[in-house]
């Protein structure tokens, strides 16, 4: 076959096989635009509901008042969510400020230390990522609560920091590999010891993916009610005492929706909205922080 | 073919009729800053054309445009007109992947496809368009390797990973990939940036043969490797906006021996960049 025969067998193999490419990539297109509707339509649905149904609570009022047990004679002075707002401020505040270091210097550990036992504490860690959540609240309970006979909001915070450590861990490793040999090479050539070369070269390097699994875990715990629920008992009072009772947003919610009034119940949307909204925000932070760190 | 008719050609920018590929008035901007500014020549046919110029001049920018490759840089757009033989490349109802199956690419750093075996690399091409028929894939592959100077060292060992390879033979496999689906053009964008200096001379003789099979298109930072290799010469320079500007075009011995303008002159004698 001449180059030319070549050529021209090749162009025409090509076209022919063009609409058969172009009509697979169609129907897959297709398929995904429906997988698409199927995950959007629930969401789209909840949205509304929780907009529609809570929108009417988002007031000065609900956001900054104490929650209020209502009475029969007053069965709609239920109060508002700021106990719990500062509740939840305090009890994620002080799991954060716990679980970002330990992850970053646990990721940096298993970075830098190669052998079994990381793999070991990593398959751990992957484990814990998949327990549901109402393990550590038990575990945090028979080992805190029951020990103590008390209930602290830092109790909430230390059963949040089993719930965002592993996430944190995990993602920050995966950060930490993700920097290029020829950087850490480069680094170490310079004469630099291993612990500068972490510190001065892969963390920053890895920063902006460090930062989201760090918004990841938090925006996953900011909903978590289970493992809090047992350990920081119930406080309407708007405290910011963490060595005191506290309510969080979630654990006020799974209250109201066992309680008594229907006047409760109803307000549930509007603690799933704030609920949503603060979650929504920090998502949208941590992506703006990524873009910045990405950039720069 | 008369050199002197060539240069006519070429100075007139206009309506030569050995262009493969015609650049016309071709701008490429980022977020709405032009990168390289109306350029404005002809690659023609079974010649080598080589893009010179320093850093951030817009070399890789411009020949990127070349396979619409830019579409795929959020921001970027391509103003002004590329043909390919006559063909509008940015306005024509041809499928983009039908017009890239035309127009290969050989990058700055070696990348085959790393899961694939040596073989697998060479037909890839050919296998995504469809072709199925083995004796013409094993046709293929014995061919393009033999155009890339491969086939010899490798025709015991095609079925080993492409990493085994060399820096400089795993280039020779990614010229025989782009070469496997009988592409008309060849953009090579510093192919021996990433070579020791014999795996770069292995590269230069193989340019100067291909160029019976395919029109060639390589930018390159090296001036003796433009001089060597190429036919006709594009010189881009950065204005003082920063965007890169087609000084001179003209066949590679205008260029080097008697360019128009006194920055060619200065820069191929390395006086700057
Ligand atoms: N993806 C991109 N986004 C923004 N600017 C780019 C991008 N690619 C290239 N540029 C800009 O285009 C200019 C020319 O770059 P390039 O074509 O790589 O130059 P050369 O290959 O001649 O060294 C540079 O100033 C660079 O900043
Ligand atoms: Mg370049």
């Amino acid at each position: 076959m001449s180059s030319q025969e070549r050529r021209e067998f090749i162009r025409t193999t090509s076209a022919k096989s063009y609409r058969r490419r172009a009509l697979s990539s169609r129907v897959f297109t297709a398929l995904l635009v429906i997988a698409l509707l199927i995950a959007f339509v629930p969401l789209a649905s909840i949205l509304q509901n929780v907009v529609g149904h809570g929108i009417r609570y988002i007031t000065w009022h609900f956001l900054t008042t104490s929650q209020q047990l209502p009475s029969i004679t007053n069965t709609n002075g239920i109060g508002g969510i700021g106990n719990a707002l500062a509740g939840t401020a305090v009890v994620d505040l002080i799991a954060v400020l716990i679980s970002i270091p330990t992850a970053i210097v646990l990721a940096m550990a298993m970075f830098e230390i190669k052998g079994r036992w990381v793999v070991a504490v990593r398959t751990a860690m992957e484990t814990f990522i998949g327990l549901p959540s109402i393990v550590f609240g038990v575990f945090t309970y028979v080992s805190l609560v029951v020990t103590t006979h008390q209930y602290h909001a830092y109790f909430g915070s230390l059963a949040l920091c089993f719930i965002m450590i592993p996430v944190m861990t995990i993602n920050a490793l995966a950060a930490l590999q993700s920097v290029p040999d020829t950087l850490i090479e480069a680094g170490l050539s310079l004469g630099l010891r291993p612990s500068r070369v972490m510190l001065h070269i892969i963390l920053p390097a890895a920063r902006a993916r460090v930062f989201t699994g760090v918004f990841l875990a938090f925006s996953r715990a900011v909903g978590e009610t289970a493992p809090i629920l047992f350990v920081i008992g119930a406080s309407t009072l708007p405290g910011f005492n963490p060595s005191g009772q506290a309510t969080t947003l979630p654990t006020l919610m799974w209250s109201y929706l066992i309680g008594a009034y229907p006047s409760q119940r109803e307000a549930c949307w509007g603690i799933a909205l704030v609920l949503m909204v603060t979650v929504l925000f920090f998502n949208v932070l941590s992506r703006i922080f990524v873009a910045r760190t990405q950039r720069s | 073919m008369d050199t002197a008719e060539t240069r006519d050609n070429v100075t007139l920018g206009e309506g030569s009729s050995d262009a493969v590929l015609s650049l016309r008035d071709v701008s490429v901007l980022f977020n709405n800053k032009a990168a390289v500014r109306n350029a404005t020549f002809d690659v023609q046919a079974n010649k080598v054309t080589s893009l010179i110029g320093p850093s951030g001049s817009g070399k890789t920018t411009l020949l990127r445009a070349m396979n619409r490759l830019h579409e795929l840089t959020p921001g970027a757009t391509v103003t002004g007109q590329i043909l390919l033989e006559g063909e509008d490349l940015y306005r024509t109802s041809v499928p983009i992947t039908v017009l890239r199956s035309r127009i290969g690419m050989v990058f700055q750093r070696p990348n085959p496809f790393p899961t694939m075996s040596i073989y697998d690399n060479a037909v890839a091409g050919l296998r995504f368009i469809g072709v199925k028929d083995k004796d013409f894939l094993e046709e293929s592959a014995h061919k393009a390797l033999s155009e890339a100077a491969l086939w010899d060292s490798v025709k015991d060992r095609l079925k080993a990973p492409a990493a085994t390879l060399s820096g400089g033979e795993q280039q020779r496999l990614c010229i025989a990939r782009a070469m496997a689906v009988e592409p008309e053009v060849l953009l090579m964008d510093e192919p021996t940036a990433s070579l020791d200096p014999v795996a770069t001379k292995q590269i230069e003789e193989l340019v100067t043969v291909l160029k019976q099979f395919v029109t060639i298109v390589i930018v390159t930072h090296n001036m003796q490797q433009a001089n060597r290799v190429s036919d006709n010469c594009a010189f881009l320079l950065m204005a003082e906006d920063r965007t890169g500007e087609l000084i001179e075009f003209d066949t590679t011995e205008k260029i080097f021996n008697d360019p128009k303008d006194s920055r060619t002159l200065d820069y191929t004698l390395g006086r700057f960049g």
